[in-house]
């Protein structure tokens, strides 16, 4: 396979990468301060990622009887006081503007009888989400994809950037690999926002995230910024046959051929029980009602109840965990914000949507439609001061030899003759995180084995990665970052020694208050991996007065 | 293996199978400038092909296989 060094090479003030609705509005801010902007995406822009799949759209408005204080309350409770206050916050505040943006760019919302969008009530009945048209079946992305084009920004698809370029400490663009061609693009840009999503290791039950592998983190890390501790996991299940989530994207648009409508039967249900029959316990009302918040079906496993069935109108569906592998809660992926305006801990470089780890639901999700709502006010935040900093740049020039050494670095599995394939080092990193008794129940002994494992893949296996074609190159990529996230994943899950929210220790089995009202973050120094406890402003803090039992209505197994 | 393959008589290489694949499984062929499945292995079941055709030639069947779990590969 030959790589050549080419004329691949683009310029732009502010380069967006990825293809969701954070990638979409971030393209489309940046270009509205006057900026030239390019969008780069791994698949097609406006069929990426999550997006397509999304439901629900939060928007805060206090016309509608809204009460801010109400809203946060209920957030700072049902995230276990680990949410970043500030992020919460604002993605309510600018929620509603997002969602007007939406509709003048002729995105459409389900509407009652009245013509008034139809607000849905998030459980228990605090916050509430409208409804992407049921009709439009994913294709509202497609609507903002071409206000992207609209506004005049260029989009490229089908190329994963692979590796930041870095000069005089500052993020000054990238290297991308086309899916069908061998020859490498060149991406010189003044600010660069990372817009790829949340992460995961390539989960069979939860196609949304299969392209999303971990890679704006891996980057970024590996230039010298700061990543979000990745303690907190996201605990969708899935039937234990077949993914999630599939029924949607083919019933929105088309009758299911009959032969297929074993799809149809889904994971979702009225409610869980166990192989002894019994329901699995309701959440106390002041805990999160998210469906997939806290380790209930863990914690029957690992008490030997499995399996667990989902309860359903269609007839009971046996249910497994890891649906959403190497997943964490929503916002709580990605890039550690060093300020309000997305920017990350490197000069050049912004994140937005999940790419950015900015805790805006702390430890446990309670706030349906809020994920993508944050998404669209993250990314306009990012845009338009990633503009703004472009636009007053002079000129840039990029020294030769950073290209070149990015592209050798993107180009080296290729060149190998043999090693380890990216499929087999994927499956294994797969087997190794999956059980539930290593993601999700949590003890320092079986984190630190799983750990040893884990960094024998990165110093043995991926340096060997080896591939055959453009798509094997991207693959991979994609499990070389993926083992880096998991390492991430391990460490932050041996370094936060309590139990709060999707993170729980079989050996720290309660909330430590005083010592773990913190964030975790992570970065490389002296080419260790460091991490670091970022303490959460007493202000924000719950009141350490009341009882423990009052403060925390869940009680963890062992607590 | 999910995906089967592309029915070469119902395609009209509109290409929206290949744009909409989350998992880069399809390609367009040079020659018959028709969609023909090229990474099977690396299908999620997603559907999104399925759904996009606009001449329903994807051939589907509703079940995922794994490759056996090898000592190295």
């Amino acid at each position: 396979m030959n790589l050549s060094t080419n004329q691949n090479r683009l310029e732009c003030d502010v380069l967006v990468i990825g293809g969701g609705i954070a990638a979409c509005f971030a393209a489309i801010k940046a270009s509205e301060q006057g900026a030239k902007v390019i969008l780069v995406d791994k698949g097609f822009a406006g069929k990426s990622g999550q997006s397509p799949w999304a439901n629900n759209f939060m928007a805060f408005n206090p016309d509608w009887g809204h009460k801010l204080d109400a809203w946060m309350e209920h957030i700072n409770r049902t995230s276990e006081y680990v949410n970043n206050r500030y992020w919460t916050e604002i993605s309510m505040k600018e929620s509603y503007a997002r969602y007007r943006d939406l509709l003048s760019w002729g995105v459409q919302f389900k509407k009652g009888e009245d013509g008034q969008p139809v607000r849905n009530p998030a459980p228990p009945g605090v916050t509430e989400a409208l409804q992407f048209e049921e009709e439009a079946g994913g294709d509202w992305v497609q609507i903002l994809r071409k206000q992207v084009l609209r506004s005049g920004v260029k989009i490229i698809d089908r190329i994963m950037v692979a590796e930041l370029l870095k000069q005089d400490g500052r993020i000054v663009g990238c290297v991308g690999l086309p899916a069908e061609s061998d020859e490498l693009y060149t991406f010189i840009a003044k600010a660069t926002i990372l817009c790829v999503g949340a992460c995961g290791f390539k989960p069979a039950g939860y196609p949304p995230i299969i392209q999303l592998t971990c890679d704006g983190e891996a980057m970024a890390y590996r230039a010298g910024a700061e990543i979000l501790g990745k303690e907190f996991v996201d605990t969708h299940i899935s039937r234990t046959d077949l993914p999630i989530g599939v029924p949607m994207v083919l019933e929105r648009k088309k009758d299911v051929p009959e032969h297929l409508k074993v799809l149809l039967r889904r994971a979702q249900g009225k409610y869980k029980f166990n192989a002894e029959g019994e329901r699995l316990p309701d959440r106390p009302a002041e805990a999160s009602q998210y469906q997939y918040t806290y380790l209930e079906s863990e914690f029957e496993a690992h008490a030997g109840r499995a399996p667990i069935y989902r309860a359903s109108d269609s007839g009971n569906v046996q249910v497994v965990g890891g649906a959403c592998l190497g997943m964490s809660l929503r916002k709580a992926d990605g890039l550690w914000p060093a300020n309000t305006r997305c920017g990350s801990s490197l000069p050049g470089l912004y994140a937005a949507g999940d790419a950015l780890g900015n805790m805006q639901n702390g430890a446990a999700y309670a706030l349906p439609g809020g994920a993508i709502a944050g998404c669209a006010v993250t990314a306009t935040i990012a845009g338009e001061a990633a503009a703004q900093e472009a636009l007053q740049m002079g000129e840039l020039i990029v020294a030769e030899e950073e290209s070149a050494r990015a592209k050798q670095f993107v180009q080296a599995p290729a060149q190998r003759q043999g090693g380890y394939s990216p499929r087999w080092v994927t499956q294994l990193l797969q087997n190794t995180m999956m059980p539930y008794f290593i993601s999700y129940i949590k003890k320092a002994d079986r984190l630190q084995t799983t750990l040893t494992t884990v960094e024998f893949m990165q110093e043995h296996l991926v340096p060997k990665l080896f591939a055959r074609d453009p798509h094997e190159l991207r693959l991979a990529h994609e499990t070389k970052n993926m083992v880096l996230s998991a390492e991430m994943r391990l460490r932050s899950a041996l370094f936060r020694t309590e139990s709060r929210g999707n993170h729980y220790r079989e050996d720290y089995p309660r909330r430590d208050d005083p010592n773990w009202l913190a964030w975790t973050k992570i970065k490389e120094e002296h080419g260790q991996m460091k991490l670091i406890k970022v303490p959460i402003p007493k202000e924000c803090w719950p009141d350490l007065s009341t009882p423990y039992e009052q403060r925390y209505p869940f009680r963890f197994p062992g607590e | 293996m999910a995906i089967e393959r592309i029915d070469p008589e119902l395609c009209n290489g509109c290409k929206r199978c290949v744009d909409s694949c989350p998992a880069d499984v399809i390609r367009m062929d040079r020659e018959s400038r028709k969609a023909v499945v090229r990474y099977a292995q690396d299908c999620v079941l997603c559907c999104w092909c399925l759904a996009e055709c606009p001449q329903d030639a994807v051939v589907f069947t509703p079940v995922k296989t794994s490759p056996l779990f090898t000592s190295w590969g």
